[in-house]
């Protein structure tokens, strides 16, 4: 087993961010931490309380995560056990369950999750479709593609069809109720997992990922159809990877920012940043912070297509 | 790709004839043929897209005049399987995941079984002769028994 990195001194976490991000002393401290091992229970094969009783019985200690009946936090790894094999559960951070809460998807309806890899959004949003009504998980990278398929496999999903397109480019318009970006980022909000993201990602990288953000999530809200809501999340802090691709759809498309209501603590989206500033309705954007929910960090803005 | 009453009546036939799984459930799915596979799944995709797989999950393949039903989907099935369940030790579960063949007396008519464990149907096997073995595939069968062997129950 791989021992833990160690955590980065606090000096060198993510300086540029010190200004926007409340409790500074506290994200500090958070990013510090290790992560917390969370599981979410697959509603399609089992009960969350039945999925508890299973952990308990092997000798866990199973918390669970207040504000969201599906997730439980471990006192240990899971990702070797009965339960992980037979798709009762699926390991992730909890703040990955909001683009899922945020989307708000129904049973019968028509859904894309458009960036699916490896399969942790797609199979929570089948959970929350009860199975039923077609998903499609597009993953046009073919090294990503293995992972999203074992996971479908694994838990058992009966709803979702696989497709490659290249997410700006993903054939159609006004077909879908619900479209999810959660979209390639600089992931600087993993950075408990992964330690060397503390000194945050190159401008460059940001830059470059910018753009592609930027072209995803246009094609994505040409695919929602009236009426419907278009979610785009990312797992970074980086204002350029966020309320600027937000502020980007709003000038060039007629979207509707609608403030969500989630079941956290959340920071609102940035008026301004570098010298850009942004519409008002970006400040409908949520930002999640490690201290916040003991996770890792994110970003969720979700809109409707009048 | 073809989706014919047919088809889906004889994928329904088997999986109630043989695994006892009750009609009503199995009416809400729809069966798609792809060479000699058979798909399983609960929604058409929106027309126009382009997918090297069916939607849902492989659910059987065609062995000669008959069906062999995949693991995935036996796992998906799980507690409406009610006939052709084959209840499993540690110590059997073990062997047969090792690839041997375990003598096995048993009720159940030969052909495919649903190999379970303390109650959970983990995929397909084979009983034949009075002989059980395993076709639960070899990457799967390695996790498992990886997952048994740190499993602290007895």
């Amino acid at each position: 087993m791989r021992s833990p990195a160690r955590p980065p001194e606090s000096a060198d976490i993510l300086p540029r961010y010190r200004h926007i991000i409340p409790n500074w002393d506290r994200f500090i401290e958070a990013c510090r931490r290790p992560l917390p091992i969370v599981v979410r229970a697959n509603t399609l094969r089992t009960d969350p309380d039945r999925l508890r009783e299973r952990l308990v019985e092997r000798g866990l200690a199973v918390e669970p995560v207040p504000w969201e009946p599906t997730l439980f936090r471990v006192d240990r790894p899971v990702g070797s056990t009965i339960e992980h094999w037979l798709g009762l559960l699926y390991v992730q951070e909890s703040v990955q369950a909001l683009p899922g809460i945020a989307l708000a998807p129904r049973p019968g309806q028509t859904v894309l999750d458009l960036c699916a890899s490896p399969g942790g959004k797609t199979t929570d949003i089948a959970a929350r479709m009860r199975g039923i009504g077609s998903l499609v998980a597009n993953e046009p990278s073919g090294r990503r593609q293995p992972a999203l398929l074992a996971n479908v496999n694994r838990l058992g999903v009966l709803n979702v069809t696989q497709t490659r397109y290249r997410g700006e480019s993903f054939p159609g318009t006004s077909r879908f109720d619900r479209v999810l970006v959660d979209a390639p980022c600089s992931a600087e909000g993993t950075l408990r997992k992964e330690p060397s993201l503390a000194a945050g990602a190159a401008p460059g990288t940001i830059a470059r990922l910018a753009r592609l953000q930027k072209r995803l999530i246009v094609r994505a809200y040409d695919l929602v159809r009236p009426g419907g809501v278009l979610v785009y999340s990312t797992c970074t802090f980086a204002p350029e990877e966020n309320e600027a691709v937000v502020a980007h759809l709003l000038a060039v498309r007629d979207a509707r920012l609608t403030p969500l209501s989630l079941p956290v603590d959340t920071a609102p989206g940035l008026s301004s940043w570098d010298g850009e500033t942004y519409p008002e309705e970006v400040r409908g954007c949520a930002r999640t912070y490690p201290h916040q929910l003991d996770s890792g960090g994110g970003f969720v803005v979700r809109f409707e297509r009048p | 790709m073809s989706d014919s009453n047919a088809l889906r009546d004889e994928a329904i036939a088997f999986f109630e004839t043989r695994f006892g799984v009750a009609g009503d459930w199995l009416a809400e799915i729809s069966f798609v043929a792809r060479r000699d596979e058979i798909w399983a799944c609960r929604s058409a995709p929106p027309s126009g897209l382009d997918f090297d797989r069916p939607s849902g999950l492989r659910a059987l393949r065609r062995q000669g005049a008959g069906f062999k039903p995949t693991s995935t989907f036996l796992a998906v099935l799980g507690d409406r399987i009610t006939a052709s369940r084959i209840d499993l030790d540690r110590e059997s579960l073990r062997q047969l995941l090792l690839g041997q063949r375990l003598a096995w007396p048993s009720d159940v008519a030969d052909g495919h079984v649903a190999l379970c464990f303390r109650g959970d149907v983990l995929g397909c096997g084979r009983l034949g002769h009075g002989r059980l073995h395993a076709l639960i595939p070899t990457g799967r069968r390695r996790e498992l028994l990886a997952a048994l062997d740190v499993d602290p129950r007895t």
